[in-house]
């Protein structure tokens, strides 16, 4: 049976799907199984679970703090109100940041087909787009100083995003946004976390070009939103139903997806609750063991996702595109600028599951934990030396924001890109990593190769 | 037997890679095996540098423009004129365009070229320089939107069924589009203007085409065929703004693009109305005032050098398709050859650096019968020519496009009708091909749908 196997990936290999394993992965390329028993792989995968778990209710419950702090300030706009909402919402991006890593591993909240789709419905666009068109949500400011109009906030009847289908707005429901979100494209982003960022901050008016534009509020301030914009200014009132809505929204989102991974109840695949969580286990029975995963199934989706997530998502995306256009546009966080936490928590969401570990307490055996030593030496070296550029980045994000660290001249730049190719050359590790577990992958399989849709 | 061959050979690769960089890996980084939608997605190997500028290319080619003046000012200057916003709207996972949509209404990857005759109204330094004589009042491509000014006019397509039998009686139908102009807003067309319709090629294997010497191509030019084979092949002689020279054309269906820098340039220009280094002016003509008056983007190119340059290396460092490679497709292969397929779509040349590769073409222009005639010239390639199309990537073309549309108009919906609207030079491969028996048309089709 396992000669099977290996000749099957030789086979693969020959048809030109393995080759590049020599040239991209580096390290040892040596595709003889480990010795991983199957209970191994199923303690792995059970430590994934539960950090997900655990990082998904933490998730919810401070999105649950920041839907609270939108209600208060709501019911009553007052600036000390907009501070605590900004507050709430900085710390539900801590949170919600480790959670990335589950992202692109066909799991509960981007999984594009199959019953995983179908049962949780791929809510991450809805939770996280990113960039916005921020013109389409309320109000900017254009390169020519002009104030725009005809966005979701100033429409009363039908709006029509740019390309895309009528959505009914009179009233601005959670039901309304949905609807709007990426309808029309991508860049059409109406729900979830930056919508929010830009209804609290407002835009960051620091252009694309540093070196011709002047507009910008400097280096260490991000978007200043008015609090007249909730009290006096036109639409207040429409403004504050858009904050109430999307954070109801990504309460609901966020609920869906932390139901789907947990363990208290016996799994229910009709509700959802624990159903990811047990096939990805195996544990699913009855008519339900059909949706149960193959542990080296589950183990490359895994794989997979976590390079493809530091690599093509965290490194290329998120901060080569920024860095290399350079553009303010280009960052995470671009409102609120808090890119450099979106950096920090991304990153340390992969070293989580890559160690087994969740708020620096081991949650049980590691992917890392069953490496060769020669493999483990080789993640040993890049993640120390991204700790140190992902820190740099962060410290140096008190005297500049990310958005400054990337211009022409910052003394940070080099810094972040060093950062973003290192986290290229951890992503292609997953190569080498999950060999060690029989697996065998490409550096094209950890590269996305259609990343960039920015 | 074949596991056997397999085994061995992979184990070679598996013991040999540290030793040193043994031809077949270095394949395996300019070529992929895939045969997913992403297939013609895959960037060859690069370094932490070229990975920035593949990257700063692909988000240049796929972002959507916006009309100036915007918030996004490193992407704005989309227009006033335009037929479509993104580089990738048209050339969707990097594949050809697709003409219809779902209600049969046409898509922007469906453009209409418009010209006036060359023995009319010649203007001759512009057409030293274009190739052609544009439309005076619409230009050289009708755009179906506008952008704080009137959209050019719309495309209606008709369909006519022609019915044919093979030569065992198997009876095929092909499908023949005419595509017209409709609503026309700055007035009738010129009484002499010809309607060129284009439908977006896939964009495969570039950067390996373009690293052909010009040599390699003109060895098999037979302009006068005195050969007497019925194939004659001639190279279009063009302008190119790049190298302010004439030069041999290899990309475009008539040849018209010196390389993958001049051939995006021109398609930034035409599709999506950007200014840039090698076409500087905006994409008006003289008769339309509120384009010319229109807001311009900030800089002085839409579309500076520097993001032109990384749009042509993000499209000549991709990966070019591998062929499969199997009994069924070797069988099929020897038919393309014995019926004189590989005349013009010829398999393998060398590149100036040593690669071998098959795009299954000799980037001639071959006359392909009036039946295909597009009633277009273009320096020297005439209303019936065309320059052979590669078929490396031809069997994912579906995948990557979400339907198989082939030919200029994208009037062939299988492997099989592209081959029957083959005529002029072709005419004779195409009747062998209509006289093969059916399990050798099966073949043959599946050797092609392999590429």
């Amino acid at each position: 049976m396992k000669r099977e196997i290996l000749l099957s990936s030789a086979v693969m290999a020959m048809l030109g799907f393995g080759l590049s394993a020599c040239g991209g992965g580096g390290g040892s390329s040596n595709n003889t199984p480990t010795g991983i028993t199957t209970a191994q792989k199923s303690a792995v995968l059970n430590t994934y679970a539960t950090i997900a778990e655990k990082n998904y209710e933490d998730a919810l419950t401070d999105a649950q703090a920041l839907k609270e702090a939108i209600d208060a300030f709501v019911a009553d706009p007052t600036q000390t109100k907009m501070d605590a909402a900004k507050a709430a919402w900085k710390s539900a991006r801590e949170s919600y940041g480790t959670t990335e890593i589950f992202r692109l591993s066909n799991g509960p909240v981007d999984a594009e087909s199959g019953w995983v789709a179908t049962m949780y419905g791929a809510p991450e666009g809805q939770m996280n787009a990113w960039p916005l068109d921020e013109n389409m949500i309320d109000y900017t400011t254009d390169a020519t100083g002009a104030t725009t109009s005809g966005n979701i906030i100033d429409t009363t009847g039908i709006f029509t995003p740019t390309g895309g289908e009528d959505v009914n707005v009179t009233t601005i429901t959670k039901e309304a946004l949905a609807a709007l979100n990426e309808n029309g494209g991508d860049a059409n982003v109406a729900s979830g976390y930056h919508a929010i960022e830009f209804l609290l901050w407002g835009q960051d008016q620091d252009y694309a070009s540093f070196i011709d534009d002047t507009v910008t509020n400097g280096a260490t301030t991000a978007g200043q939103r008015a609090l007249s914009d909730f009290t006096s200014a036109a639409n207040a009132d429409r403004r504050k139903a858009y904050l109430a809505a999307a954070a109801e929204l990504l309460v609901d989102d966020l609920t869906a997806i932390s139901n789907a991974w947990q363990s208290e109840n016996a799994p229910n695949c009709t509700t959802g609750l624990g159903c990811y969580r047990g096939a990805l286990l195996g544990t699913l029975s009855g008519t339900d063991a059909e949706k149960n995963i193959a542990p080296d199934d589950a183990l490359r989706d895994i794989f997979v996702g976590m390079g493809v997530f530091i690599k093509s998502e965290l490194a290329n995306e998120r901060m080569a595109v920024a860095v290399l256009t350079p553009s303010e546009e280009d960052e995470h966080s671009c409102f609120s600028d808090n890119t450099h936490r979106d950096i920090a928590t991304n990153y340390q969401g992969f070293v989580n599951v890559l160690k087994g570990e969740y708020r620096g307490t081991s949650q049980g055996s590691s992917f890392y934990s069953l490496l060769g030593t020669a493999q483990k030496g080789e993640v040993d070296t890049l993640i120390t030396s991204i700790n140190t550029k992902v820190e740099a980045i962060n410290t140096a994000a008190q005297s500049e924001h990310f958005d400054y660290q990337i211009k022409e001249g910052s003394s940070g730049r080099q810094n972040i890109v060093n950062a973003k190719n290192a986290m290229r050359d951890l992503g292609d590790k997953m190569v080498g990593v999950a060999s060690e577990f029989g697996i065998s992958l490409t550096t094209d399989d950890v590269t996305d190769s259609e990343e960039t849709q920015i | 037997m074949m596991k056997i061959i397999a085994f061995a050979s992979a184990a070679l690769l598996f013991t040999g890679c540290f030793e040193k960089k043994s031809e077949a890996v270095s394949h395996a980084e300019l070529f992929t095996s895939d045969f997913s939608k992403r297939a013609f997605s895959h960037a060859v190997k690069l370094d932490h540098a070229e990975q920035d500028i593949f990257m700063l290319g692909k988000s240049f080619f796929s972002k959507p423009w916006v009309e100036a003046p915007s918030v996004t000012t490193a992407r704005d200057g989309l227009g006033p004129l335009f037929s479509a916003n993104s580089c990738i709207h048209c050339h969707p996972h990097n594949g050809g365009g697709v003409a219809l949509n779902e209600a049969l209404g046409v898509e922007r990857a469906l453009v209409l070229r418009l010209s006036l005759s060359h023995m009319k109204n010649i203007n001759n330094s512009l057409l030293a320089r274009e190739g052609f004589t544009p439309e005076p009042t619409y230009g050289a491509q009708l755009s179906i939107s506008g952008a704080g000014t009137a959209y050019e006019g719309g495309v209606e397509v008709h369909h006519r069924t022609i019915k044919g039998f093979y030569d065992d009686a198997t009876p095929y139908e092909l499908t023949l589009p005419t595509y017209t102009p409709s609503n026309l807003q700055y007035g009738a067309l010129d009484s002499h203007a010809n309607i060129a319709p284009r439908l977006a090629l896939p964009l495969v294997g570039l950067g390996l085409l373009e690293r052909l010497g010009d040599e390699a191509i003109l060895a098999n030019e037979d302009i006068n065929d005195s050969d007497r084979d019925g194939i004659s092949g001639k190279a279009n002689r063009i302008y190119s703004p790049e190298h302010n020279k004439t030069m041999i054309g290899r990309f475009a269906y008539k040849a018209t693009a010196v390389s993958v820098k001049h051939q995006s340039a021109d398609a930034a220009h035409n599709d999506m109305s950007l200014t840039n280094p090698l076409y500087p002016s905006e994409n008006c003509t003289t008769a339309q005032k509120e384009c010319n008056e229109a807001p311009k983007g900030r800089y002085a190119f839409d579309l500076p050098n520097e993001r032109l340059e990384a749009i042509a290396f993000y499209l000549t460092h991709l990966k070019a398709p591998l062929a499969q490679i199997n009994p069924t497709t070797k069988e099929g292969r020897d038919i393309f050859n014995q019926i004189g397929c590989n005349k013009c779509h010829i398999e393998e040349f060398t590149t100036l650096d040593g690669v071998k590769i098959r795009p299954y073409s000799d980037l001639l222009l071959h006359d392909m019968g009036v039946g295909l005639s597009d009633g277009h010239s273009d320096f020297l390639a005439t209303p019936n020519e065309f320059r052979t199309t590669p078929l490396w990537g031809l069997g994912r073309r579906e995948v990557t496009s979400g339907a198989m549309n082939l030919l200029h108009d994208g009037r062939a919906r299988t492997v099989e009708e592209a081959i029957l609207w083959h005529g002029g030079e072709a005419q004779s491969a195409k009747e062998a091909f209509a006289a093969l028996p059916k399990i050798k048309r099966t073949l043959l089709v599946e050797f092609l749908r392999g590429l």
